[in-house]
């Protein structure tokens, strides 16, 4: 067979076996089982009541559907945005920020609707820094990723003390909380941690640590931390997205009341004391709500900072 | 007319570029997972003419150049010594064979415990990474020179220093750039490990992070783009800057082997 006759075959074959992998990825339709995805932290705790008590389960038992409920937990929001692309997950728990870059970027997806508010903070321990203007080229910021909510929040402060929101942007350090703590504890004073419940607490107690930055004080409203998305493929199984809705509701309310047996099991699983866990409630250094604040304030900020190519509507962000 | 070996690589780059473009164009493949090379290469053009790409080059391979530097004087101090000393040649080797088989990245959670998230801590892990291989070669290639030479240099009674600079060094100096190859090998891939996992390490970033950050951004055109231009500083340092017989010509050394 000539060269050009081999080329031929072979670009033909490579076609057929492209639009069979396009057949394939059609058969999706049918749900079998949802997955569901969050991170680490308090922020998720809602999530980890409705595991504990199969809420989703009996939601969906309720609407006689058959379904089988995966749980996974991923280190950073990019990964839940990925698994989404290739269709391995259903539903997924992320910043705002980081699902405003999803949406700008073509995903098809909206908000089902708010998960918590959080205190979340950048702590230092450098003796010399008590405001950003104090920090040196030789400072560094450790949060979970760059376009992270606190990555957002940190550029909102950078902008309204400083003048420019990109000042640290060559400063940051990326781990996830559990290993910027480690990091924060053992690194020299020159290593800022931006983060949140329980690794806040777990940051202070180092010697010396204190906060000079908290996040509503960089948005200058209330904002919501953690929102559930969704892509438009499950919200339009509607029996499903119901189901979750519903399930999703009952957890935050069971939280909101926060019984003994809910606090048990919650400092269980984050294992923090449960008088701490209590005073976090009490003292709403993190609180959940469905109800979804600050999206306006995220979408236009974004959009100056040239992280979003348009301001984004409400509607064009949350599914009902 | 082209050669045949030409004629092949270009018939197969050419069969790559197609598929690409028929799984960008025809595939069912969002284009946040499978960009066109069209956009790829605007991507590349667009972070070339920011200098985000240039600068972030420059920055990983100088901290790999000045990793292998190090590397290279301690490998040649700890090689020359364990000619003359067996205590110095046998704990070399001892840590040889002990340090070599960790890759960098695996050592760097705990580094960073003990330097914390700093310059230190990252030339560390490269010249931990480079240092072994150049070890092994250089401890090899004197320890020939030097019995292929003993007699000459004991009859002649060559002093020290002239000895290494008329007989070690010149005997050397191909065993030095395949010691500078295998260590810019992986030197490279752990600087871009270490950047991808742990973000930045040090006062500047470099092509691992830009990579990282392009995924964070969800700007896969970006992300390939980078992989890109870390394929062609690969390929320059690899297969030109380090081959021994190109440098030749200009250092004008005799070959003692």
């Amino acid at each position: 067979m000539s060269l050009q006759k081999r080329f031929l075959v072979i670009v033909l074959l490579i076609m057929v076996l492209i639009s069979q992998s396009g057949c394939a990825s059609e058969k999706h339709n049918e749900i079998t089982q949802i997955v569901i995805a969050d991170q680490f932290g308090l922020a998720y705790a809602p999530l980890e009541i409705m595991k504990a008590y199969s809420f989703l389960e009996e939601e969906l038992l309720n609407a006689d559907l058959n379904v089988e409920v995966v749980w996974q937990k991923f280190g950073n929001t990019t990964a839940i945005r990925e698994a989404m692309l290739t269709g391995d997950l259903d539903v997924g728990f992320v910043g705002i920020p980081p699902f405003l870059i999803g949406l700008d970027n073509g995903m098809d997806w909206k908000i089902i609707g708010g998960l918590s508010e959080s205190q979340v903070s950048l702590i230092t321990k450098d003796p010399s820094v008590n405001d950003l203007g104090d920090l040196s080229m030789e400072h560094r910021i450790i949060l979970p990723q760059p376009g992270s909510i606190q990555h957002v929040l940190l550029q909102m402060a950078a902008e309204s003390q400083l003048g420019d929101f990109a000042a640290f942007d060559n400063q940051l350090v990326a781990l996830s909380h559990p290993d910027g703590v480690v990091a924060f504890e053992s690194g020299d004073s020159e290593q800022l941690h931006f983060t949140a419940p329980p690794y806040i607490s777990k940051d202070l107690n180092v010697n010396g640590a204190r906060t000079i930055l908290e996040g509503k004080d960089s948005v200058g409203e209330d904002y919501t931390f953690i929102v559930g998305i969704c892509q438009r493929e499950f919200y339009d199984q509607k029996a499903f997205y119901e189901a979750f809705k519903s399930a999703l509701r009952r957890s935050i309310e069971e939280i909101q009341l926060g019984s003994d047996e809910i606090l048990t099991l919650l400092s269980e699983i984050y294992e923090i004391p449960k008088d701490e866990l209590k005073a976090d409630l009490r003292e709403k250094t993190i609180s959940f709500s469905e109800e979804v604040k600050g999206l306006d304030r995220f979408s236009e900020f974004m959009f100056k900072t040239g992280t979003l190519s348009k301001v984004f509507s409400v509607e064009e962000l949350v599914w009902e | 007319m082209l050669k045949k070996p030409v004629v092949y690589r270009l018939f197969f780059i050419s069969i790559l570029i197609i598929i690409w473009e028929l799984a960008a164009h025809f595939g069912p493949y969002p284009d946040a997972l499978f960009p066109s090379l069209v956009a790829v290469v605007k991507r590349l053009g667009m972070l070339v003419m920011e200098e985000a790409l240039l600068l972030k080059a420059l920055n990983s391979i100088s901290i790999v150049l000045i990793g292998m530097i190090i590397s290279a004087l301690i490998a040649l101090t700890l090689s020359l010594l364990g000619i003359y000393l067996p205590f110095i040649k046998e704990n070399t080797k001892l840590l040889n064979s002990v340090a070599s088989p960790l890759p960098g990245i695996a050592l760097l959670p705990i580094v960073i415990l003990w330097l914390g998230l700093t310059s230190k801590a990252m030339m560390l892990i490269m010249v931990h990474a480079m240092l072994w291989p150049m070890v092994t070669t250089l401890t090899l290639a004197l320890e020939r020179v030097h019995f292929k030479y003993l007699r000459l240099i004991k009859v002649f009674k060559i002093p020290f220093w002239r000895r290494i600079s008329t007989i070690y060094l010149p005997g050397i100096i191909n065993d030095v750039f395949a010691g500078f190859e295998i260590a810019w090998s992986r030197g490279w891939r752990t600087l871009l490990s270490v950047e991808m996992i742990f973000g930045i390490v040090g006062s500047h970033s470099g092509l691992g992070w830009l990579i990282y950050e392009r995924r964070m951004y969800m700007d896969t055109a970006g992300m390939l783009a980078g992989l890109i231009a870390i394929a062609v500083c690969g390929v320059l340092f690899e297969s030109v800057l380090f081959k021994a017989k190109r440098w030749e010509v200009f250092i004008g050394t005799t070959n003692l082997h």
